[in-house]
């Protein structure tokens, strides 16, 4: 059953590359395979939840192969529901009207092969090529309409994002020469035996060169100063897909290369700070934008500086708020790009705007209270769950962060306000035209899911309790992949490799 | 005595010794002038000639209701103030609210006075206030400093402490005298004589307050003079002199404050409103303050 | 089902009105109408939530471990009975004409009952997260209610909200710290739990709290928020505001303070190399609320403003009874919460009645009218009366008590600085009363008349409240009990018109028939003594001149000169320029961020970074 994981990833793939030529066959059916492939998508991974909810956790070997040496993807919780997620944004975000010959519904479903795999994998490899197909499928969609100015943007965030990809290579290079394996579960197994390993200068430094090498895509400082051109110029869509679901993605696999290999060592704080400084300089570049888009690109800087901050705290409620956060924020960012793109002019020419769209402006207004942590919006149990974790957090100085926590929220809610009431302020002279009907849909279905989520949250709460502590539980993760023959403490294997690499030695 | 009964007496009694007090000033003014100065029957003569003229101003239904809060206020004043043998309505209201009724008489006359319409009549009202601003720290704080040393605010409580034992040891003046020196420059500024008398100055702003008061408006309020007199001074009298255990001692304490006073009165102009302000909050503000400390520390062991 | 549910759903029904018959009359009446019947409810609601019981409701959900549930007791029923009854009198103030020169009446109702609503929310929260959604939803609709009148209130309601939102941010940090160090977040299981955490810990959690809930009652250094608020907002809503909403934020502070603390645990926790400790800190805190904000109001121009500063210095007086801890203090501190919404609503009424017919609120273009709004100027000399805590109005009495209870307690100077707030309040009002109603009539209110019975109706009746409650105290001490066996502190002994106490007691019925006997006999006196002529307000004299209207010779302006010269060097605007240059360093902040992202800075950063970790790595 759980082998069918395997086709979360090669459907989508698959079908990216045949729908070119399908679409020269039959318009019309290539029209409508995209979305359905995205469909059985969804429903495959919903399935496959259910399936992990019962029994638990799982690992699924590919092609006869055990580990190390063969590929195998590890399903939990968190890793499928980001699979499904993905699915459903990906479709509310479709690009339906676009041009026949256009390649984005192929990128939609490369994003998708790569987001499921990312999700899935559990080994350095995969994930590094999954990661830049994914990144890949991004480019594509940012140049998409072939315009000047977006393709100029395109360009530049592939030279750089390339740039981030080698380095982040270059990372995993060094975690190969420390580990001798590419297998998160088994470089798990050697820094659970030798804590020293990776808290040397070298192991270190690999994790903060794969950090920034991902935290070009993960929006972190230093290597965000992409985002607000990107963001500002290219399409809504794109902007929600990229901002909300990819940023994900390319946390998740810092998070799991954190917790399996790094925990007890300094690479926590690392990201700790690199967190705060993202959520610092963002939120604060935010206070005087000039655009809507502009504050919603420094705006998910700072967000996912957050997002950093709350999962570098390793214990389950800063995990459990992570999550929580970034779902909020998935939720919730695609539909403020749409709003964005209809209101597109300066904010300070925005004043009254909110009241010719009565019904969306006031879901806009939901939206940026549950951003802001409102209560009983899922954005508020977000932060307080923050709170809670950063400060049971075993470390000092915790309320250092909290301080810039609080600090930078209260920056956040007063631009965010600042906004608010320009938009519902006196009618303006010049009513902009309503949102755009083909965007009605999204933004909706993306609120009725915020409100679903608000009215829910008992429930989620207690799935999101537990698909914290399974992204914790890093013994029960390396039992599940490696199998019980090979768990012995001294692998002849490993020792050798290690050996031979550490002899192999450094210029 | 039935309440009934103190409840005429006490107020009539009040009258009585305000007038005198007022005779006693007038006299005091004209040995420092020189003068005879005027007959015993004075005060009350210039009462009822103001009572009785023919021309007679109001401005308005505040005006009057003023002029009758002013004088009710005074005589309620009055009946929660015990003297010998008539305690009144003092176990109902303590010296807190004492206070707090003395305060009644003056809004009702500054709304009175507003309602005149005439500026002379606001300046003056809004520097009264002020000097009341003024005075009342100090005051309140030598209050405060009693009720702390005698543990209790009722007024006939605070007469049976400093009349224990018929010595002259358990007088506030004798156990608090910091506070007792502050509260008699407080009460000279309460009586509104100079130097404290910016609020009338007659050259300035012709006479402020009463400027638009004619016929029974001035007599009600020559009437509140008088038990005004009275009523500050029985209150330091019973606050910081021990009361009276007859009329006869309480008259003699009553009249030395205002003596005191009448002297000081004499010889003195006017201070600036601002310089009032100053003054109070340096002088007998500080000596209250250290008086309220040493309580504290008297308190305290 | 029981009748805190009923009353959750009236509330939420209370919306409805307005909402669906927004033009004409009807949505106000039946939106007044609700109000009468919580009112009524949250009566019948006494007997269940005295001495120490209460009332749970069926509105709960769980989340994260939690069951977050809402349940009323005596503390929260007290001020509940007062913001319904403040919305009842708003709402028929409205109701009656005011709503006849506004254009958002509907939104002007249906924001109140949301308000009242979220206001009820948090009364009756039964664990810290229900108290946090409450605080939010007060703040919100708080903002919302501000904000409706348009133009300067966006403004003012805007920085109102940037202050209740920090502070939210810091109670939600408290609470945090609550939860974790006592593993509960129930609010009957915290009581006294936190007497026992080490003092670091204790004064962290009580500075959060102050912050929290201090925004709310506008405590200094949170204070420059309210006055612009609560004034430039709507007539009645002003009213409402004024008279309940920021002692919401004292009902917080007696929750985590005297009943999750103890208030022996702060007299306990003393701050070093000082003989402070927090409870006397709370007190000076309470007191420089008392005095400052007493002595900015004497010095505006704006009537509203005016009254909205006094109502903030009452507030430290309502504090500072309850940090006394014995009887009288929490009598009295207690008792000045109902007081002080009871001549708090007449004033804003009243001076709405003047702006409604003549069109300004500002003191130095009004003057005379008593002659013109007769009833208006007996509303605001009854509310003058209590606002400056003289008898025979029931502000004495909730002085009074606090009066004895700092005496008892033995803080003479905090006796002495509660009645440099009352002078200051006794001067500030006068001069509110004489330049709206007394002095010289203008020509252009010659002909302005009375505001409709409608209005006049219910401030009267409130301002007549004030007055009976002031007679008789045991009314009010009566409703005060719940909420005190509610908090665990003692009450002193009183029954229908007296106060007892060992050492100097208070019988207001005396003292009140008293006065009012004493005003009757020199009534007589006075009538008897001859006739008097009455003159025109127009027609006067002075200097040798004859005055008609076209003199202006009000003494309105710069009323207290004497007294500004003295004071006014010592009220420097530091705060304000603190707060101004916030703004500015975070304008500068963010300019800065955005310089970094724009211009190449970061580029470089990125590449010094790694060129810095290969080096790292080649050399070591």
């Amino acid at each position: 059953m759980t082998q069918q994981a395997i086709l979360l990833v090669l459907l989508p793939l698959i079908a990216a590359f045949t729908l070119t030529p399908l679409r020269r066959c039959n318009p019309v059916i290539a029209r409508v395979a995209g979305p359905a492939v995205v469909v059985s998508q969804v429903m495959l991974a919903i399935t496959l939840l259910l399936h992990i909810a019962q029994l638990g956790p799982e690992a699924v070997g590919f092609g006869g192969f055990s580990i190390p040496l063969g590929i195998a993807f590890h399903l939990d919780l968190v890793g499928m529901s980001l699979v499904a997620l993905a699915g459903v944004t990906l479709l509310l975000l479709w690009p339906w009207t676009v041009e026949s010959d256009s390649a984005e519904p192929s990128l939609y479903l490369l994003l998708l092969a790569g987001a499921s795999g990312i999700a899935l994998s559990a080994d350095l490899f995969n994930l590094y090529v999954f990661f830049e197909v994914v990144a890949v499928a991004s480019y594509g969609l940012v140049a998409a309409p072939n315009s000047g100015i977006q393709l100029y943007a395109s360009i530049r965030l592939l030279l750089f994002s390339a740039a981030g990809s080698a380095l982040a290579l270059l990372g995993i290079g060094l975690i190969y020469n420390l580990g001798g394996s590419l297998s998160l579960a088994h470089l798990g197994q050697v820094a659970a035996q030798d804590a020293t390993l990776f808290s040397s200068v070298e192991g270190l430094s690999a994790f903060t060169l794969i950090l920034i090498g991902l935290g070009v895509k993960a929006e972190l400082f230093p290597a965000n100063h992409w985002v607000p051109e990107v963001y500002g110029l290219s399409r809504p869509r794109v902007s929600g897909l990229l901002a909300g679901l990819v940023s994900k993605l390319a946390l998740l696999i810092l998070l799991r290369l954190l917790w399996q290999l790094y925990t007890g060592t300094g690479a926590e704080v690392i990201l700790l700070v690199t967190g705060l400084v993202t959520l610092l300089l963002g939120e604060l570049a935010a206070f005087r934008a000039t655009r809507l888009r502009e504050m919603l690109a420094f705006s998910s800087i700072g967000q996912l500086g957050l997002l950093a901050v709350a999962f570098s705290m390793g214990n389950e409620a800063g995990v459990a708020a992570g999550l929580l956060l970034a779902l909020n924020h998935l939720l919730i960012k695609p539909a403020l790009f749409l709003y964005a793109h209809n209101w597109r002019a300066p904010i300070t020419a925005l004043g009254g705007q909110a009241w010719s769209t009565p019904l969306a402006s006031a879901l806009f207004v939901l939206m940026v209270l549950s951003l802001m942590g409102i209560p009983p919006l899922p954005g508020f149990w977000g932060k307080y769950l923050l709170l809670k974790g950063v400060l049971t957090a075993p470390t000092l100085g915790m309320g250092w962060v909290v301080a810039l926590i609080l600090f930078t929220t209260l920056v956040e809610m007063i631009y965010f306000m600042r906004l608010l009431t320009r938009l519902y302020a006196e009618k303006s002279v010049q009513p902009i035209p309503p949102l755009s009907r083909r965007h009605y849909a999204p933004v909706a279905l993306l609120g009725a899911g915020l409100i679903a989520l608000t009215l829910g949250m008992g429930h989620v709460s207690t799935h999101l309790e537990q698909g914290a502590a399974q992204l914790l539980d890093r013994s029960g993760y390396r039992d599940r992949l490696i199998p019980a023959s090979l768990r012995h403490p001294v692998n002849h294997f490993q020792t050798h490799l290690q050996g031979t690499a550490r002899q192999g030695g450094h210029p | 005595m039935s309440i009934a009964l103190q409840l005429l007496l006490m107020p009539l009694a009040a009258f009585l010794v305000g007038l005198a007090m007022v005779l006693m000033m007038r006299k005091v003014r004209a040995s420092v002038e020189r003068r005879i100065g005027p007959p015993w029957y004075q005060p009350l003569f210039d009462i009822y000639k103001l009572f009785a003229k023919d021309t007679q101003i109001s401005h308005g239904v505040m005006h009057d209701v003023a002029i009758m809060m002013v004088l009710g206020g005074i005589i309620c004043v009055v009946l929660f103030l015990p003297v010998p043998g008539m305690s009144g309505l003092s176990a109902k209201g303590d010296l807190i609210t004492l206070l707090y009724l003395m305060m009644v008489p003056s809004l009702g006359m500054a709304l009175g006075v507003g309602q005149t319409a005439n500026p002379n009549g606001s300046i003056g009202i809004a520097r009264a206030l002020t000097a009341m601003a003024g005075y009342e720290i100090p005051f309140f704080i030598c209050v405060a400093g009693a009720a702390l040393h005698y543990g209790t605010t009722d007024l006939n409580q605070i007469l049976t402490i400093q009349q224990h034992g018929g010595h002259l040891e358990h007088w506030g003046i004798v156990q608090m005298p910091l506070l007792a020196v502050a509260a008699l420059f407080a009460v000279h500024a309460m009586l509104g004589k100079e130097p404290f008398e910016i609020y009338v100055a007659p050259a300035e702003i012709a006479t402020g307050p009463m400027v638009e008061m004619s016929g029974k408006y001035l007599g009600t309020l020559f009437v509140m003079q008088c038990f005004q007199l009275f009523t500050v001074s029985v209150l330091y009298t019973t606050l910081f002199l021990g009361g009276g255990f007859s009329w006869f001692t309480l008259l003699l304490k009553a009249f030395a404050v205002v003596f005191i006073s009448v002297l000081v009165t004499n010889v003195y102009p006017r201070y600036r409103t601002d310089d009032v302000l100053r003054w109070q909050w340096k002088w007998p503000t500080g000596i209250a303050l250290l008086g309220l400390g040493m309580v504290m520390l008297q308190i305290g062991r | 089902m029981n009748a805190f549910d009923l009353l959750l759903y009236l509330a939420l029904a209370t919306l409805l009105p307005s909402l669906l018959a927004p033009k004409g009359r009807s949505g106000g009446m039946l939106t007044t109408l609700a109000y009468l019947l919580q009112v009524w409810l949250l009566f019948s609601l006494l007997p269940s939530v005295s001495q120490g019981g209460s009332v749970a409701a069926c509105l709960e959900f769980a989340a994260f471990g939690h069951t977050i549930g809402w349940q009323l007791n005596g503390f929260g029923w007290f001020f509940a009975l007062i913001t319904a009854v403040s919305a009842l009198i708003a709402s028929a103030y409205a109701t009656g004409g005011w709503e006849r020169q506004c254009d958002h009446a509907s939104r002007l109702h249906s924001l109140m009952a949301l308000n009242v609503l979220a206001m009820y929310l948090l009364l009756g929260a039964a664990d810290l997260i229900s108290l946090f959604i409450g605080w939010e939803l007060v703040s919100w609709a708080g903002f919302l209610l501000m904000a409706a009148p348009g133009g300067q209130s966006v403004q003012a309601a805007l920085r109102y909200l940037i202050y209740a939102l920090a502070g939210a941010l810091a109670l939600l940090t408290a609470i945090v710290l609550i939860e974790q160090s006592s593993g509960t977040i129930q609010l009957d299981a915290l009581r006294g739990a936190l007497a026992s955490l080490p003092d670091g810990l204790s004064w962290v959690v009580l500075a959060l709290v102050f912050v929290g809930f201090g925004v709310k009652l506008a405590m200094p250094p949170f204070h420059l928020w309210q006055a612009p608020a609560y004034g430039y907002a709507d007539g009645p809503a002003a009213a409402f505001l004024g008279a309940i909403s920021s002692r919401m934020g004292l009902f917080g502070l007696c929750l985590v303070l005297v009943q999750m603390v103890g208030l022996e645990r702060l007299v306990g926790l003393a701050l070093p190399f000082s003989f402070f400790d927090a409870q006397s800190l709370l007190a000076w805190a309470a007191a420089i609320t008392l005095i400052v904000p007493t002595y900015i109001a004497l010095t505006q121009n704006d009537a509203r403003l005016l009254l909205a500063w006094h109502g903030i210095g009452q507030g430290g007086f309502m504090l500072l009874g309850l940090m006394l801890g014995n009887d009288l203090g929490t009598a009295g501190g207690l008792l000045h919460v109902l007081n002080h919404a009871s001549y708090q609503a007449p004033l804003f009424l009243a001076v709405t009645a003047v702006v409604y017919r003549t069109g300004t609120a500002d003191l130095d273009r009004l003057g005379g009218l008593i002659a013109r709004m007769p009833w208006a100027y007996v509303t605001l000399l009854l509310g003058i009366i209590g606002l400056a805590g003289l008898p025979p109005m029931n502000g004495f009495v909730s002085k009074w008590l606090i009066y004895k209870g700092l005496l008892d307690a033995q803080m003479p100077l905090l006796f002495v600085a509660a009645v440099i707030g009352t002078l200051g309040t006794i001067l500030s009002v006068y001069k509110l009363i004489h330049n709206i109603f007394l002095g010289q009539l203008r020509a252009e209110h010659r002909e302005v008349t009375d505001a409709p019975w409608g209005m006049t109706g219910p401030m009267l009746l409130i301002a007549g409240f004030a007055f009976i409650s002031g007679m008789l105290p045991g009314l009010g001490l009566y409703l005060v009990e719940p909420a005190a066996a509610a908090l665990g502190l003692p009450m002193p002994s009183f029954d229908l018109s007296a106060i007892h106490a060992p050492n100097g007691a208070l019988d207001m019925l005396v003292v009140v028939s008293a006065l009012i006997g004493a005003i009757g006999f020199g009534a007589l006196l006075f009538l008897n003594a001859g006739r008097s002529y009455r003159t025109q307000p127009l027609d006067n004299y002075a200097g040798g001149h004859f005055l008609t209207a076209q003199t202006r010779y009000q003494y309105s302006h710069h009323f207290y000169a004497g007294l500004l010269r003295v004071i006014g060097p010592w009220m420097r605007p530091w705060l304000v320029a603190l707060e101004q240059g916030s703004g500015h360093f975070l304008d500068l902040a963010s300019a800065a961020s955005r310089g970094l992202y724009y211009h190449n800075g970061l580029r470089f950063l990125v590449f010094g970074t790694v060129v810095g970790l290969l080096w790292l790595l080649i050399v070591v």
